[in-house]
């Protein structure tokens, strides 16, 4: 048998021994309740699935949003055992680890490969990342995208690879919409690590041509089926017209990069030794794209996207870099909802300092500038990301598919020190225990890894004979008024499409064309809420409250008062 | 070796295509009411709120007489329920004897800075009113010599833990009702 083949099959064994242990762990913290899903996401991807794209409450803003995490939720979910979703959401997320072993073996042929499986198992095996395995959050299922965007970026030789790995990094934005803020820093590392400019443009068009193909494809079905006149897309500040046109020119010209594909004429190695020059007009481009990014971050971070989080001061954005989730204050929630133990972040900063003090040492020689301008762009791609969604947003979980890859960071940083292999070994054995302190046992114990953003417990939010009992009480044909949190996903469940669900009171000069069967479903805890009604005209009588094991309704019929 | 990887994707991708389907094909039946026909629910909605006497209730996610927590109550958990609102209240019905009086036994939410938090119990025989000072507290009402009772429980506020530093939950909340008693 071959080395090659062996190598093969060692890293399908691999792959099979970590997805089962990460479908463990994660099968054992029980149903995904997680706060977006019961809220908004479950109730979004069900509505889309039947054909109904006038997505009502707070799924509104979802309209136009690329369906695919939603909807691919729901269709799941819809099966109705609450273990399926989780199993494959862990299966799509360890699929980060196979892509990890194959960029292991090209960035850092010479490192142990002991070490390489290491780092490529903590890809997903980080805190920030289990507190998100097997939930529909998104990023771990974005996360793929970028490292096989890489991949391919180190084995593409001619301008339909480079538009191909464009193209897979479109995956990221399309499975998390609200990763597009990061991928200023992705393409402006991808440009540095581009060989020329055809081979950067390649990519800028394949990943344009994908992303707008689909993501604008989509809003445009959405708006032709809905009452909406423009079409827009999220994190795109294009609309109408415009946003149309440079979707049409992006598709355009990435079908013709892949129809009139050439050679780049450039080795495979990842830091190829030899004399290397620049042309100018790709160092332009390259000034361009740092330019956009600083100009959208600054836009970005100006929006406070999210106000608990804001990084307004330089101050304020170091303290994050060497942010454990421990930080000076103990184990303080400072930028999550929920209280961590996690090296990534520190580890990313530290890399990425490294990297640049490497490039402005090795960038000035000729015979070294590719190496050193290889591991900048590879650090910018991996690592970049990173401190970018922080310094926009203020909000470590917006980066989490980059955080995956800071192992790999690390491998690139390590293998640029390959001239001298004991230093190399020896920080890839630091690096490798730094990102793994967290998973010590003993060392964080005083955390345990909490999944992210469940409200209360991980069981099964409504049972079949508790859906049913609710769906007793609802009368065929019902417009529902529903009031309060831990609501919309129970329309989902129900999966009647009888039913029409509302999330806000009708307005009163509509009250005399409302047809019974009115009724409400409100949470318990929110019953005051249910005041809304009486305001706007309406009155309700009749209410019951179910106690579920695991969630609550009260329901009433609601009327047009004489 | 790469028509296999390819022919394993095949598979997969096939059979969660399938499991996924079931939903698409209405697996999940449920046969909808019609309009006034819903009374057999609501009957058996009013059994599970028959109590008996003397009995300590416990009000926790798997006690069968949680049922009896009206509004204002959050989601049960292992050893009781919080109240979540201003206002809860709880509805029950004893099904030979009226009660006299009814006991609670509530947990309060309190910290460094809120030592004690004021809750009035309302019932149709009278206003009680208590101060919750920390660790688990009994507190009694009297009831009317009526089978069916409804008991109207009142905070001053609801506060979050995040708010009082004692954690990051941010749900607002005001005491834990652990358990229930009536008195013949």
């Amino acid at each position: 048998m071959s080395a090659s083949r062996r190598e093969n099959r060692a890293a399908v064994f691999l792959t099979a021994v970590y997805a089962t242990t990460l479908a463990v762990f994660s099968l054992g913290r029980g149903a995904d309740n997680n706060f977006d899903l019961i809220n908004v996401k479950w109730y979004a991807g069900w509505t889309t699935l039947r054909g109904d794209f006038e997505l009502r409450g707070l799924a509104t803003s979802r309209q136009t949003y690329p369906p695919f995490n939603d909807a691919w939720q729901s269709l799941l979910a819809g099966v109705g055992a609450w273990w399926l979703p989780v199993l494959v959401w862990t299966l799509i997320h360890a699929s980060s680890f196979p892509i990890a072993l194959a960029l292991s073996k090209r960035i850092a042929p010479n490192i142990p490969s002991l070490i390489r499986v290491a780092l490529s198992a903590l890809t997903v095996a980080t805190p920030l990342a289990l507190m998100q395995l097997g939930t529909s959050f998104g990023h771990l299922a974005a996360a793929p995208g970028i490292g096989l965007s890489l991949l391919l970026m180190l084995t593409a030789n001619d301008l339909r690879g480079w538009a191909l790995a464009g193209a897979a990094l479109s995956i990221m934005p399309l499975m998390k919409v609200s990763a597009l803020a990061t991928v200023p820093a992705l393409l402006l590392g991808a440009s540095i690590l581009a060989p020329t400019l055809r081979a950067a443009l390649g990519y800028l068009v394949g990943f344009f041509g994908a992303y707008l193909g689909v993501a604008v494809g989509w809003a445009t079905y959405v708006t032709l089926r809905t009452d909406s006149s423009i079409v827009s897309t999220p994190g795109v500040p294009l609309s109408g017209s415009p946003l149309i046109l440079a979707t049409l020119v992006s598709i355009g010209i990435a079908l013709a990069v892949w129809l009139r594909s050439e050679e780049i004429g450039v080795g495979r190695s990842f830091l190829k030794l030899g004399a290397w020059a620049e042309p100018a007009s790709l160092v332009g481009l390259r000034v361009a794209l740092f330019v956009v990014a600083i100009v959208r971050g600054r836009s970005l971070q100006l929006q406070v996207v999210d106000a608990r989080f804001p990084v307004l001061t330089w101050e304020r954005f170091f303290d994050r870099l060497n942010h454990t989730g421990a930080l000076i204050d103990g184990y303080r929630p400072l930028d999550l909802e929920v209280e961590y133990f996690d090296t990534s972040i520190p580890v990313a900063s530290v890399l990425l300092l490294a990297v640049i003090c490497l490039f402005g040492l090795n960038a000035l020689r000729p015979s070294t500038r590719y190496a050193a301008t290889r591991l900048l762009g590879a650090g910018i791609f991996l690592l970049g990301p990173v401190f970018y969604a922080i310094w926009t947003t203020g909000y470590t979980r917006y980066a989490v598919q980059s955080v995956v890859w800071v192992p790999i960071g690390a491998l690139a940083l390590v293998a640029a020190m390959r001239p001298i292999r004991w230093m190399s070994i020896l920080s890839a054995c630091v690096l490798t225990v730094a990102l793994a302190l967290p998973l010590l046992p003993g060392v964080a114990s005083a955390v345990p890894i909490a999944r992210f953003a469940q409200p209360d417990h991980d069981r099964e939010r409504l049972q079949p004979d508790e859906a049913e009992m609710l769906s007793s009480l609802l009368p065929e044909g019902s417009t529902i008024y529903s009031f309060g949190e831990e609501i919309s996903f129970a329309g989902a469940v129900l999966n009647r499409s009888d039913l029409t669900w509302e999330f806000k009171e009708p307005a009163g000069d509509t009250l005399a064309q409302l047809e019974q069967p009115l009724m409400t479903v409100y949470n318990p805890e929110d019953a005051e809420l249910l005041e809304e009604l009486r305001l706007n005209g309406l009155d309700y009588r009749d209410c019951v409250q179910l106690r579920f094991t695991a969630s609550a309704f009260g329901v009433c019929r609601v009327y047009v008062p004489e | 070796m790469r028509d296999a990887a390819s022919l394993g994707w095949v598979v997969v991708f096939v059979a969660l295509i399938a499991l996924g389907s079931f939903s698409w094909f209405d697996q999940v039946r449920y046969e909808p009411p019609v309009f006034g026909d819903d009374e057999a629910t609501r009957a058996a909605l009013e059994d599970l709120r028959v109590v008996p006497l003397g009995e300590e209730l416990s009000m926790a996610s798997s006690a069968p007489h949680r049922w009896i927590m009206g509004d204002g109550f959050g989601v049960p958990e292992d050893d009781g329920t919080w109240i979540a609102a201003i206002r809860s209240n709880l509805f029950f019905e004893t099904e030979i004897a009226p009660a006299s009086s009814v006991d609670l036994y509530l947990f309060p939410l309190l910290s460094a800075a809120l030592t004690e938090r004021p809750v009035t119990i309302s019932t149709a025989a009278g206003v009680t009113e208590a101060r919750l000072t920390g660790g688990g507290q009994w507190v009694t009402a009297p009831l009317p010599r009526d089978l069916a009772q409804e008991v109207v429980i009142k905070c001053e506020t609801v506060d979050s833990p995040l708010d009082l530093g004692l954690g990051p939950d941010q749900r607002k909340l005001c005491a834990k009702l652990i358990a229930v008693r009536l008195n013949p």
